[in-house]
């Protein structure tokens, strides 16, 4: 429901449905009166452009069934990434028609996390946020751009959708290596949980039960040959770990006894360098 | 005497592991001295999968799990990001590609190395092949120290540092 009301020499128009927690529309004059107020002004801005009903859509034609939409859309985004009880503000701007939101700081975090690693998964809200403004904008064939600290971050129009669109990155099989303590194993699919070296991350590996009994719990470091998928885009990213081999990392050794077994193997070896040489260089014609 | 600042972890070369193993070497005691020194400063040594296949042609499993135990190294494979890192590289070395055939394929495992450093985040390579330890560590996105045990430890500082290049 909209109601018009006169306050202080500006025209103010709120909004109350069921839906929407708190939103105002405001003119640039409240919104300087809200700047003053001191509260934080934080933005993320929806600008709509195009026509509706014969007439570009502005501040004072604004069109309702897509502000609706949209407005339903910007609250369950920021419903989804923040506490329930905080407060959002949204003004409107003229310049076809400026939705500023003024969402809680964790939003605006998140958006610009989101905004950093420049591909959405499908599963974000902030995809949900972009589907349900591309439906919108496909419905009613107006433009759309979203701007962070006056930026535009992404656009949508009627024919492309989003122009920042969400992607699902590609996985792809690699091997890996990983060394590190193991810090529980079975289970009904069995598995091993592995606390890596260098990463000090807990890998959880599929493994079959009959190497699992060849395995120990904390005491005994090993290094493991295992299959994941990697995300081509982000190598950090691995999931679905599938144990292929391990080799156990002996308790420490000195090095005078890492020398007296080793120098043996290595006394036919005259020049380490040209030893290492035709190794790399492939010399020998084999 | 300058203080050496030790790094906090290092890749280690073939060249160097076989210095160290086999006290008939050139550079065996300087390897040693290297080796026992950043022990002593907690260096965390980190093999890749790469040295593991040269040192195992002759050293076989036994020998690598040796390595494994006498230094707490860390594996590292040559896997997708190092793969990525090193075409980064690749392109600030264009010198490889007028190499011959041979010397440009010791060169690639070389620069594989370091783009296995660089991804890995690690300070230091310690080797006996100077140029891994001073040119090829040329572009990497980190300075990474070069350690060239053909360089006695002692009075050996400043140590080579790709970010001098």
């Amino acid at each position: 429901m909209l109601e018009a009301e006169n306050q202080i020499g500006c025209s103010r128009v709120g909004v109350q449905t069921a839906k929407l927690k708190r939103v105002t529309l405001i003119t640039e004059a409240h919104e300087e009166a809200y700047k003053e107020g001191g509260e934080a002004l934080n933005e993320f801005t929806i600008k709509i452009s195009g026509k509706q009903a014969g007439e570009e859509v502005s501040p004072t034609h604004a069109p309702l069934k897509e502000v609706k939409e949209i407005f339903d859309a910007l609250y369950a985004l920021i419903r989804q990434t923040t506490e329930e009880n905080e407060p959002s503000v949204v003004s409107f701007r003229a310049g076809s028609l400026v939705v500023v939101a003024h969402p809680p700081l964790s939003t605006l975090s998140y958006l610009d996390e989101v905004m950093r690693e420049g591909h959405p998964q499908s599963d974000q809200p902030y995809t949900r946020f972009v589907e349900q403004l591309e439906k919108v904008s496909r419905n009613s064939g107006l433009d759309m751009a979203l701007l962070r600290d006056d930026v535009v971050v992404a656009s949508i129009t009627p024919k492309e959708g989003a122009s920042l669109r969400p992607r699902e990155p590609l996985w792809v099989r690699t091997t890996l290596t990983l060394s590190g303590l193991i810090m529980n194993m079975g289970g009904k699919n069995p598995n091993i949980h592995v606390l890596e070296d260098h990463t000090f991350e807990t890998r959880i590996i599929a493994i079959d039960a009959q190497t699992v009994q060849e395995l120990r719990l904390y005491k005994q470091r090993y290094i493991f040959d295992v299959e994941a998928e990697q995300a081509l885009e982000d190598p950090s990213k691995l999931r679905n770990f599938k144990y292929r081999s391990h080799l156990v990392i002996p308790q420490k050794m000195s090095l005078q006894d890492f020398i007296a077994a080793e120098s043996p193997k290595w006394s036919d070896v005259d020049n380490v360098e040209d030893w290492v040489g035709g190794m790399r260089g492939r010399l020998d014609p084999h | 005497m300058t203080r050496i600042e030790f790094p906090a972890t290092c890749l280690v070369d073939t060249t160097a592991l076989i210095h160290l193993a086999s006290p008939k070497q050139q550079y065996h005691s300087n390897a040693l001295e290297y080796f026992q020194a950043m022990q002593a400063q907690q260096t965390k040594f980190y093999l890749s999968t790469l040295v593991i296949a040269e040192y195992g042609f002759k050293g076989g499993r036994d020998g690598v799990a040796s390595v494994l135990a006498s230094l707490s190294a860390r594996v590292c494979g040559f896997d997708m990001e190092a793969a990525f890192r090193y075409g980064t590289l690749a392109k600030q070395h264009p010198g490889i590609f007028q190499m011959t055939t041979p010397e440009k394929e010791r060169v690639v495992i070389d620069l594989m190395l370091v783009a296995t450093a660089d991804y890995m985040g690690l300070e230091s390579i310690i080797s006996s092949d100077t140029n891994l330890c001073g040119p090829f560590l040329k572009g990497t996105s980190r300075a990474i120290l070069g350690l060239d045990i053909k360089k006695p430890i002692t009075g050996m500082y400043p140590l080579w540092s790709s970010e001098e290049s």
